[in-house]
């Protein structure tokens, strides 16, 4: 009389973690999708923005190459520099005013 | 006020000419820097301060002229006023004129205080060492200073301003962006007035509004609180890995995620795309993601879960793992089944602990610019003459009067009462809260 309700206690258990780890891992990978679509785009070697296929037909580094040398449409060296200037300003005077108060 | 009463002649006179009575009472320098103050005060004054104030009345009344130049042959235009600058300067002189009243009042003090110590024969501070009582035992206000000083610049000057445009009728409509008036409580009763398009549209956008914070924030937390129990039960494997699965979203920056989604929900954007290929829809269908107002309301939920669970998730599991085993235990041996150890243990212990998570999210939620606005832009505008599409929240809807508009008046009373609603709300549920009226925080 014990074992088979011991036995059925644990297929329970059993099917519970089976349908837990499902959920779980299709919710991840809803969650991972459109990172992973965005890293995958940015090494996507055809042009424009809309294309009629999910992923990318060939690969290519020259998205990442363009970006840092190619400064006639988006001069991103500058603007990262800018970034950085203005990080660390916006730092000193907060810390400042933040000490000053306390 | 008792400096006024008891003080002698010379702290009575100094209520006029102010410094006098630091200046008698040997605080020469501190006398000369107070009245060089009020000197400086009246001087303003008489100069601008005192047009600024009657300006401020009627707000200017010369409007732009267009001159025919005959020895140029060119129209030249004249200066007109420019309420704008007249509203603000007249703030400002308000608040000046404050200032000055607190120095004033400032004065009385010290000088009532220089009398009392010459006259019981004890030491009066030179300036030198008033000077040196700021580095010691007067640090606090040496460094006070210009936090608050910025707070009155940068803060509360804005913020007066803004509110003052509220009861203005500054905007473009009638041409009154050079020149406007006072116009007392108009534009709160146009907002209010549910039939013209101006108050109609408000009823609905503040309707979405709280209908979008609602689902907002409860899809969230419910969602996130059923991930956070599952993940964390005890028979799940890898919790390190499904954690850094959901919490990766958070790693991209809001707003880059936010454009991607957008992109991707676009008619020919990822999604349709990966539908078309998988043979779902037909080849040249796509769902109306943004242009279906129903679609687009449940979309912006959606994607609203997708963005807000991850932090959601970490918040809960701490509380999760903050409630005591022993209360777990204890419901095992008595014999409680899983939703009742759910309803009866975790539940309550996880409102006590986040209900003030819980309203600092709502409000965030009634507030939320970033997702509405770089995500749907509030489209679809299925009512061309209202001015708000159908997902735009009131700060979306704000942005837009203010901004594409420029209905400037209307905007501030827009976040005027936003605010209130927003205070009230939140005041309310906050005192009504469990944990609060237990007499904790």
């Amino acid at each position: 009389m014990a074992a088979p309700k011991i036995q059925s206690a644990r297929r329970k258990r059993l099917i519970n973690n089976t349908i837990v780890h499902v959920i779980l891992a299709v919710l991840a990978v809803i969650w991972v999708f459109p990172i992973v679509w965005v890293i995958l785009t940015s090494f996507r070697g055809e042009k424009g923005s809309y294309v009629s296929t999910f992923l990318p037909q060939t690969y290519t580094l020259d998205n990442y190459v363009k970006l840092f040398t190619d400064t006639s449409i988006l001069n991103f060296p500058k603007m990262f520099v800018n970034t950085l200037i203005i990080a660390v300003f916006s730092c000193l005077i907060a810390t400042f005013y933040t000490l000053a108060v306390s | 006020m008792n400096a006024i009463r008891k003080g002698g002649i010379e702290t009575k006179l100094s209520m006029i000419l102010m410094g006098f009575g630091n200046f008698v009472h040997k605080q020469k320098i501190k006398g000369l820097l107070y009245l060089a103050v009020e000197a400086a005060y009246i001087v303003f004054m008489l100069v601008n301060g005192i047009g600024f104030l009657r300006m401020l009345g009627f707000l200017g009344s010369v409007p732009q002229k267009e001159v025919w130049d005959e020895a140029n042959q060119v129209y030249v235009y004249t200066q007109g006023d420019q309420s704008v600058l007249i509203l603000l300067y007249g703030v400002a002189t308000l608040l000046v004129t404050l200032l000055m009243v607190w120095i004033w009042r400032g004065t009385l003090k010290s000088a009532y205080k220089a009398e009392c110590l010459d006259k019981g024969g004890y030491h009066v501070n030179s300036f030198a060492e008033d000077m040196k009582s700021l580095l010691h035992e007067n640090l606090y206000r040496l460094l006070m200073t210009p936090p608050m000083i910025s707070i009155l610049i940068f803060t509360i000057l804005p913020l007066i301003f803004m509110i003052c445009m509220a009861f203005t009728n500054y905007s473009r409509i009638d041409n009154h962006l050079m020149l406007f008036d006072w116009v007392g409580l108009e534009n709160f009763k146009a907002l209010f007035d549910a039939d013209s398009i101006l108050g109609s549209t408000f009823w609905s956008v503040l309707g979405w509004t709280l209908v979008w914070a609602f689902f907002a924030t409860f899809s969230n937390y419910i969602f996130g609180m059923i991930l956070a129990l599952m993940i964390n039960r005890r028979d799940t494997r890898a919790k390190g890995f499904w954690r850094f699965c959901f919490v990766l979203s958070c790693a991209v920056p809001m707003f880059v995620s936010l454009l991607i989604m957008r992109t991707m929900l676009q008619p020919n954007g990822a999604v349709n795309v990966l539908l078309r290929n998988l043979g779902w829809i037909g080849a040249d269908a796509s769902l109306p993601f943004f242009t279906d107002p129903t679609w687009a309301r449940v979309t912006v939920i959606v994607i609203n879960i997708w963005v807000g669970v991850p932090y959601t998730l970490l918040q809960l599991t701490g509380v999760l793992q903050n409630i005591p085993a022993e209360l777990y235990e204890a419901a095992k041996v008595d014999g409680a089944n899983a939703v009742q150890v759910f309803f009866k243990i975790t539940l309550p212990y996880m409102l006590y602990v986040t209900t003030p998570y819980l309203i600092v999210t709502f409000t965030g939620n009634v507030n939320n610019f970033n997702i509405i606005y770089l995500l749907s832009g509030g489209d679809p505008v299925t009512d061309l003459a209202s001015t708000a599409g159908k997902t735009d929240l009131l700060v979306t809807w704000l942005y837009k009067l203010t901004i594409d508009k420029q209905y400037y008046n209307i905007g501030a009373v827009i976040g005027i009462l936003t605010f209130v609603i927003l205070a009230i709300g939140a005041l309310l549920t906050y005192r009504n809260r469990k944990s609060y009226k237990e007499g904790g925080i």
